[in-house]
């Protein structure tokens, strides 16, 4: 699955074709393409929920242009906030709005996409979902209803000790039947 | 030819779904949304207004107007909308082209009125539902110069607002696209850069075809030396935008192509294309190392004679991509069409009723809010300006019935 080629989303289920279409209305993938913009979190995965946001994490190594290159397009959106803090030890800026009361949150990192925590939890989750069963996606969009976050969702579900997101790489380096043998172990293989 | 047991499941489970699915109602449910004026011709969606249900913009050929119909919330209720003048509209589409927060409509015209307009929505949402709010203004450089047939809003050239990418036919038939200017609303400041000479435009789609990071032209073209599917590729500089791109054939260049469309197949990271052609099939465009392979599907003999559209989604949510076709020619003949795919091969199966004779392009879109892809489409009754057609028409999905809260 190639999670950097969009039309993924024009062909997917009801709410990520949706997606796709307001993507396209907001052009954000064309105004943000010198960034190496990446869809991910829950929504092309098939388990987000109704509160469910779109994130999108781009390179960006310049945050202050890119904080006034978001401002141009979608500042004057409702709920528009921007702010900065260290994730992985590098800068980040956090944008987020509401489009058509569809919170958008854009992350920007000074790391290529592909090395960013979400962009690789999302491969790992995409792996699992691939090889669980229904029922493994059915617990895991009922914990995220409970309030439960994605990764520690994952993480419970497959038996996994706690701080979810570093653990959750671990899995990085699981092969398609150790990934296999984890889910069996937990009732959860297809 | 050995199937594995596992392989062997999958399939007969897959038979087995569909055959379940077939079993369920066809054709599906026809609802309006309107048929009060002529000639409806070709329906496009978007999040136009502030509640987030997805509305549906259509031009009416024959009546000269356009209407953006604003989601009522139970599709089966009146949908309100908002009408503007448009004589001998081919295309219609909205994209918020000022950067005020409010969707303009534009319209595309051939016929004895070529020409471009804006429609400009007012910037107040009490007013957005008013039709006089709305001021009509033809852009100067496109009156005349060629009959317009389609368009999509993008940002081509990084620079000030959306511009439009436009296609036409006849004399003078051009793909290229509309620069805006700094203020868009000096419509006389918008010029046109042709990207490629044309025939007959019926697609334009954006995508990166050649993973470059920059978004390329998909189009179907349908009559002249130039017809076939080709894409256009973006040229990455600034400089080499207003010049005439290079052209990719993909195929189809001795047929008729109609309407296309996208997909992508799950261990790929290319593209697929789907394309109806006039006669005879439907084709699978698939990227390969050395260019595009090519599948042709035959159209189901129950259907209409002639090809129009191909939509393509997962319609009965058993994990593998569906089609769903539209026909001309489909007087007693159905004019909307489901394929899916299984062990034998596609399997055809009516989401229409007889009713109907020119269906234009169908788009997938869960309109009733129930978590499955209903079908959306018109028909204008082989643009009669004096019987309406079917109008402005949705087909439920009878997989779920059970509405969102």
């Amino acid at each position: 699955m190639d999670f950097t080629n969009l039309v993924y989303l024009k062909v997917g289920n009801v709410r990520q074709q949706a997606t796709y279409q307001l993507l396209d209305e907001l052009q954000l993938f064309t105004h943000l393409a010198d960034y190496q913009p990446i869809l991910t979190g829950t929504v092309p995965l098939g388990i987000d929920i109704d509160s469910s946001d779109l994130d999108i994490c781009c390179e960006v190594y310049k945050l202050e242009q890119f904080a006034q290159r978001v401002q141009k397009y979608y500042g004057h959106f409702e709920e528009f906030t921007c702010w900065s803090s260290t994730h992985q030890s590098v800068s980040t800026i956090t944008i987020s709005f509401q489009y058509q009361h569809w919170p958008i949150e854009i992350f920007g990192q000074g790391l290529p996409t592909q090395q960013q925590y979400a962009y690789r939890h999302m491969l790992i989750e995409y792996r699992v979902l691939d090889l669980a069963n229904a029922r493994f996606k059915d617990k895991i969009i009922e914990l995220k209803q409970d309030g439960v976050k994605t990764e520690p969702a994952f993480s419970q579900l497959l038996g996994l000790p706690d701080d979810s997101y570093e653990v959750l790489l671990n899995l990085e380096y699981f092969s398609e039947e150790q990934l296999h043998q984890l889910l069996d172990t937990k009732g959860y293989l297809k | 030819m050995f199937i594995s047991p596992r392989v062997g499941s999958i399939l007969g489970l897959s038979l087995f779904l569909n055959t379940a699915y077939a079993q369920m109602m066809f054709p599906w449910t026809r609802h309006t949304v309107d048929n009060t004026s002529f000639g409806a011709d070709g329906t496009k969606t978007y999040f136009a207004n502030q509640d987030s249900l997805p509305d549906i913009i259509s031009g009416w050929e024959q009546g000269g107007i356009t209407r953006l119909y604003f989601h009522p919330g139970d599709p089966n209720q009146k949908w309100p909308y908002v009408e503007v003048p448009s004589l001998a509209v081919e295309d219609a589409l909205l994209a918020d082209l000022d950067e005020d927060g409010f969707p303009d409509i534009i319209t595309l015209s051939e016929g004895q009125h070529r020409r471009v307009t804006i429609h400009w929505a007012p910037n107040d949402w009490q007013q957005y539902q008013q039709s006089p709010a709305w001021q009509s203004v033809d852009i100067p450089c496109t009156i005349n110069s060629t009959q317009w047939m389609f368009g999509v809003a993008h940002q081509v050239d990084d620079k000030y607002g959306l511009d439009l990418i436009v296609g036409s036919k006849g004399q003078g038939g051009t793909l290229g696209w509309l620069e805006a200017p700094a203020n868009p609303r000096e419509v006389d400041q918008w010029q046109f850069h042709e990207i490629f000479p044309a025939g007959w435009i019926m697609s334009i789609e954006m995508v990166d075809v050649n993973r470059d990071g920059y978004s390329d032209i998909l189009i179907s073209d349908r009559k002249g030396d130039n017809r076939g599917v080709r894409w256009l590729e973006h040229p990455t500089k600034q400089d080499k935008l207003r010049a005439q791109w290079d052209n990719h054939i993909i195929g189809l260049t001795q047929d008729e192509p109609m309407f296309l469309t996208m997909a992508t197949a799950s261990d790929s990271s290319l593209t697929d294309i789907y394309a109806s052609n006039l006669s005879d099939h439907m084709v699978h465009f698939i990227p390969t190392f050395n260019g595009w392979a090519q599948d042709n599907i035959t159209f189901p003999s129950e259907a209409g004679t002639r090809g129009k559209s191909i939509a393509v989604g997962d319609v009965n949510q058993d994990g593998s991509i569906d089609l769903v076709t539209t026909y001309e020619g489909a007087d007693q003949k159905y004019g909307v069409m489901l394929s899916l795919v299984g062990d034998s091969g596609w399997q055809h199966y009516p989401i229409s009723d007889t009713l109907g004779r020119k269906f234009d392009f169908a788009k997938l879109i869960d309109l009733d809010q129930d978590g499955d892809l209903d079908v959306l489409t018109s028909e204008e009754n082989n643009n009669s300006a004096t019987q309406g057609g079917l109008g402005v028409i949705w087909y439920e999905n009878p997989l779920k019935q059970e509405k969102h809260p």
